[in-house]
């Protein structure tokens, strides 16, 4: 069975009901007469707030002109009918008394409209109101009070923060749509430059506005961490959703506030355009004729594969500079190219050569052969004589006239001295003072011993 | 403009010695060589003040080396540089260093023009709306529109003629964003200064009516 505890309120449903919304939201000809009413009960024109029928007879007639002038209809009777219909939710009528006076409904319904429409914009107000908050929050001691203060003060100046940046909002509304209607008047100079730089004065008073605003954001900062604070101290599932929504209502606000900004940023250079614009109507009025030939009388040719339009006549097309700038870079891409084989080198072979070729190593061998027979003459001759003069051996194997041979002496002297230096029982010394001469070579040495150690 | 140094010393290379140059110089070349025009506006703010400061000697430099003209145009900050053939040379300059923006842009150009600066539609700021209203509200010269855009002759028009018509709109925006005639960042746009120079490249045209309505009859 259901619970009465799990009804839930349906508001549009609710709303939706026969003539529930036109009770709540009036036409303009009862709504006007309810601000009349309001008005007059504000600066205490009726004793105790309570008016007569007659009063409510003459707010209808001073907002509704047209209905008085209508001959042919008896106005007594419609009124009767707005009468019996504000009972509703705005007036409630004292038979006793014959007197009628505002339900509450009525109050917040003409409260908030003129909160809105108030042009009287005070970002100060909305500065000490956050700083009341930032003292009332901050004496806050137990976890009851900061609830209070949540649901008691948090949440009535929501809405006044909120209407204020509305209330931005709509300024440039207004101003941009009083900006395009004064199209009309492009021709008559005068008129337009008033219009644009009041346009623009009023832009300057928006955005110094929306400055102040963000002055009192800083408080909110403040508040905010406050909130936080409490939020960790009290670790309360309650308290942390309060604190949760108040942030992303104070994260929306701040958007709605860099959101005008940016509005501001956009239109104002515009504006300023606008004004060295203005001193051109008649250029203005050339552009778009200019424009309009263009559009009508513009031909489509085939450009290769393309349809391309022409102007009329011979109104050329713009030319702009493009100067080819790209850098080539030339890299040689390993996975496109890989490498490719290189193609054998085939030398014919000939007898001749093949021959040459043979007797040329052969003659190394050989070579080598007579090195190591060399080398091992000089060692047998160390070790009988412990010592001998390894330069007087160049001169044994070279031949002056054979070069082959100097190669062979040469090799053999490097060989040696390597050969004995690498050996422990063999010592060189080398003597550049005492110089080896023979009288048929032009070529002479520096004194080699080599010694068999003891 | 330009007076930082005393006149006669500046030369086509003045400007190098500037100690900005090896930071700004090489993106100024490429920006004004690809025919892009340089105003005082976000990113391009450093940009702007290196040439207005070196503005004698990048003139000499760019005439002299490369037979074009540093030009300068717009007021105080609707002041705008860009490179500009020197006039009657247009034949000097290789086919290869000219560009003929489509006449489908000029006309886009042309509409964008009219709508914020002669309707006042200054909130314009997508090229979603902007395509919607060139497509929308000038019934007026509607057929002549699809016709330049979307090459469409008929009377009526298709969602395949609005598609074109809405490609070579948002191309034709592309285009001036990459030549610096406004800032396009997806579909939100600013128009920057450096846009006036499309009327005015017309100027003679549009000054002069007769240019163009005598022959218009006489076709």
């Amino acid at each position: 069975m259901q619970n009465s505890n799990d009804y839930t309120f349906l508001f549009l449903s609710e709303i939706s009901k026969e003539k529930t919304y036109g009770l709540l939201y009036p036409e303009a000809k009862a709504g006007l007469a309810i601000i009349w009413l309001y008005e007059r009960i504000q600066n205490g024109t009726f004793q105790q707030n309570a008016f007569k029928e007659k009063d409510l007879h003459q707010a209808l007639r001073e907002v509704n002109p047209s209905i008085e002038s209508d001959k042919s209809r008896h106005p007594k009777e419609t009124y009767n009918v707005i009468i019996a219909d504000l009972q509703e939710y705005f007036i409630r009528y004292d038979e006793e008394r014959q007197e009628y006076s505002f339900k509450e409904y009525a109050l917040i319904f003409c409260r908030q409209a003129y909160e809105i429409l108030k042009a009287s914009f005070s970002p100060t107000r909305i500065e000490k109101i956050c700083f009341a908050l930032r003292e009332k929050l901050q004496n806050c001691q137990e976890l009851e009070s900061l609830s209070d203060w949540f649901k008691l003060d948090f949440d009535t100046f929501k809405p006044q923060l909120k209407s204020q940046l509305d209330f931005l909002d709509r300024q440039i509304d207004q101003s941009v749509s009083s900006l395009r209607q004064n199209k009309q008047l492009s021709f008559q100079e005068g008129t337009v430059l008033e219009t644009l730089k009041q346009i623009d004065g009023r832009f300057e008073t928006i955005r110094a506005q929306n400055k102040e605003l963000r002055t009192a954001f800083k408080e909110i900062d403040q508040i905010r961490r406050l909130m936080e604070d409490y939020a960790a101290k009290y670790d309360n599932g309650d308290l942390d959703i309060l604190v949760h929504n108040s942030v992303i209502f104070f994260q929306e606000m701040r958007r709605t506030l860099t959101i005008i900004d940016k509005r501001l940023d956009r239109i104002q250079p515009k504006i300023r355009q606008l004004f060295s614009n203005l001193n051109k109507p008649l250029f203005n009025y050339r552009v778009e004729k200019f424009l309009y030939h263009l559009v009508e009388n513009s031909t489509e040719v085939t450009k290769g594969a393309k349809k391309a339009t022409q102007f009329p006549g011979n109104i050329p097309p713009i030319a702009i500079i493009r100067m080819r700038q790209d850098f080539a870079i030339v890299e040689r891409k390993t996975d496109l190219f890989p490498l490719q084989a290189k193609k054998r080198l085939v030398i014919p072979e000939s007898a001749e050569a093949k021959s040459k070729a043979f007797a040329k190593s052969q003659n190394k061998l050989g070579q080598q052969d007579e090195i190591s027979i060399w080398i091992d003459r000089i060692q047998q001759a160390v070790d009988t004589d412990k010592e001998l003069s390894l330069a007087e051996y160049f001169f044994q194997i070279a031949k002056p006239t054979e070069p082959l041979s100097i190669m062979l002496a040469i090799a053999v002297i490097y060989r040696a001295i390597g050969f004995f230096e690498r050996q422990e029982k063999y010592s060189i010394s080398i003597n550049p003072d005492n110089i080896i001469q023979n009288p048929t070579f032009k070529t002479s040495l520096w004194e080699i011993i080599i010694r068999r150690k003891p | 403009m330009g007076n930082h140094y005393p006149e006669e010393a500046i030369t086509p290379n003045s400007f190098l010695a500037d100690s900005d140059a090896t930071e700004l110089f090489g993106k100024i070349d490429y920006a004004l060589k690809n025919g892009k025009h340089i105003q005082r506006w976000q990113e391009q703010e450093n940009l702007y003040l290196f040439i207005e400061k070196n503005y004698v000697s990048l003139r000499q430099y760019y005439r002299e080396f490369f037979g074009v003209l540093l030009e300068a145009a717009g007021e105080s900050i609707q002041k705008y540089f860009f490179l500009e053939f020197i006039p009657d040379s247009r034949g000097n300059i290789p086919i290869d260093n000219r560009y003929f923006l489509p006449n489908e842009y000029v006309i886009v150009g042309f509409m964008l023009y009219k709508i914020i600066y002669i309707d006042n539609y200054i909130e314009l700021n997508t090229l979603s709306t902007l395509q919607k209203m060139i497509r929308q509200d000038y019934e007026d010269i509607k057929p002549g529109i699809y016709r330049a855009l979307a090459k469409a002759k008929k009377i009526h028009t298709t969602q395949m003629d609005d598609e074109k018509a809405n490609d070579v709109i948002e191309k034709a925006l592309r285009e001036f964003a990459r030549i610096g005639w406004i800032h396009l960042d997806g579909d939100v746009f600013d128009i920057l200064p450096s846009f006036q120079r499309l009327p005015k490249i017309y100027g003679d045209y549009i000054n002069d009516p007769s240019l163009w309505l005598n022959k218009a009859n006489a076709q």
